[in-house]
């Protein structure tokens, strides 16, 4: 089943976050000095008072929406950096390996990680900070959809007529076709207020169009969801 | 009791004015200047033993004021601290010889931590 949006208003909301994503990095250097003297302040009035106590408890809760301050603003600055993004060989392989040691270390005890990787290289021609963001914004989104207890497996592989499949599957609550035909959209999200943006999905989609590639999702409520990134590969493919 | 005097060099008054108060409040001496020219001017660059410096400032620079110490022979530990976002930066400024870079908005914690790598290395 496609869900995919008609192209011509992908491309609309691609551009209009790009934009948004530009205008962002103009005041982000403002916006995080700001954002300095809040989680400042607040660190001192942590130092300053007991732990356990009421006013502990305010402070903490003034650094936790700063973070989540800073971490909205990265989001949105993400797409203005389609522009800015340093493109050469990198190896796929490599960076869904450091990603998922990085996802590995902020997940929760009950939901598991599984992978089968690639043994050999796989050079694509991209910006590894961006993919290393694919793959987290993917396994993120994978870890919510599960909740408290599930898999999330990721698979990469080189597939015949030279394209890197990525792809990652959950044993989440899935979604309906409604949902599933939004899943793109940016600042759409199913997620409760502070767990998500709505711009991970997003973001991955426009970083994987701007590569030449394509994302496509298989889903099913109460079953899961699977997201199968192909992207071009740069060259021969190195076989150890 | 203070531990010695940390600079910091930064055009944005709240990082002025939140900056030198969290240092104080980790045992530090802290004095902030508007511009790297006003760091150079003030007396306090041969006593300072750490240089929080940000890195886009109008006039010079956080790396032309790293330049023009090494000129003078200032050997002063710098952690660079910027409202960039790219972490491609943080590579690039510690090829320029900076003992760290922070990027706001950042804890204290991390700020202690960057602080006690400058003072040991120095």
């Amino acid at each position: 089943m496609d869900h995919a949006m008609a192209l011509p208003m992908r491309e609309r909301q691609r551009e209009n976050l790009e934009t948004l994503g530009r205008f962002s990095a103009g005041i982000a250097h403002d916006f995080n000095s700001i954002l300095y003297a809040i989680v400042g302040y607040a660190d001192l009035l942590v130092m300053r008072t007991s732990r356990g106590s009421t006013e502990r408890r305010y402070a903490e809760n003034v650094l936790t929406a700063a973070q989540r301050a800073s971490a909205l603003v990265e989001q949105i600055l993400a797409y203005g950096s389609n522009e800015r993004a340093k493109r050469c060989v990198v190896d796929l392989r490599e960076v869904v390996l450091e990603a998922l040691e990085h996802f590995r270390g902020k997940l929760p005890g009950g939901i598991a990680l599984e992978s089968s990787i690639a043994s050999a290289p796989l050079r694509v021609l991209a910006d590894a900070t961006q993919l290393h963001q694919v793959v987290m914004n993917l396994c993120t989104n994978a870890a919510h959809a599960i909740g408290e207890h599930g898999t999330i497996r990721v698979l990469l592989s080189a597939e015949e007529g030279g394209r890197a499949l990525l792809e990652v599957t959950d044993t989440g609550c899935g979604m309906d076709a409604a949902t599933a035909a939004r899943v793109f959209e940016p600042f759409f999200t199913t997620k409760g207020t502070g767990k998500g943006t709505g711009l991970g999905l997003s973001l991955v989609q426009a970083i994987v169009s701007d590569l030449g590639g394509s994302i496509d999702l298989a889903t099913k409520v109460g079953v899961g969801t699977t997201f199968t990134i192909a992207l071009p590969l740069a060259g021969p493919r190195l076989v150890n | 009791m203070a531990r010695g005097l940390i600079s910091v060099v930064d055009d944005d008054p709240l990082v002025r004015q939140t900056l030198p108060d969290v240092l104080r409040e980790l045992g530090f001496a802290a004095e902030a200047f508007p511009s790297a020219l006003e760091f150079l001017a003030s007396g306090r660059v041969a006593e300072t033993r750490c240089l929080l410096l940000d890195v886009v400032m109008p006039g010079m620079s956080g790396y032309a004021l790293q330049h023009e110490l090494q000129r003078l022979g200032q050997r002063i530990p710098i952690i660079y601290i910027t409202g960039q976002t790219d972490r491609a930066v943080r590579p690039r400024l510690s090829e320029q010889g900076a003992v760290a870079c922070l990027f706001k908005p950042f804890c204290a914690t991390a700020l202690s931590d960057a602080l006690a790598a400058a003072l040991r290395d120095s």
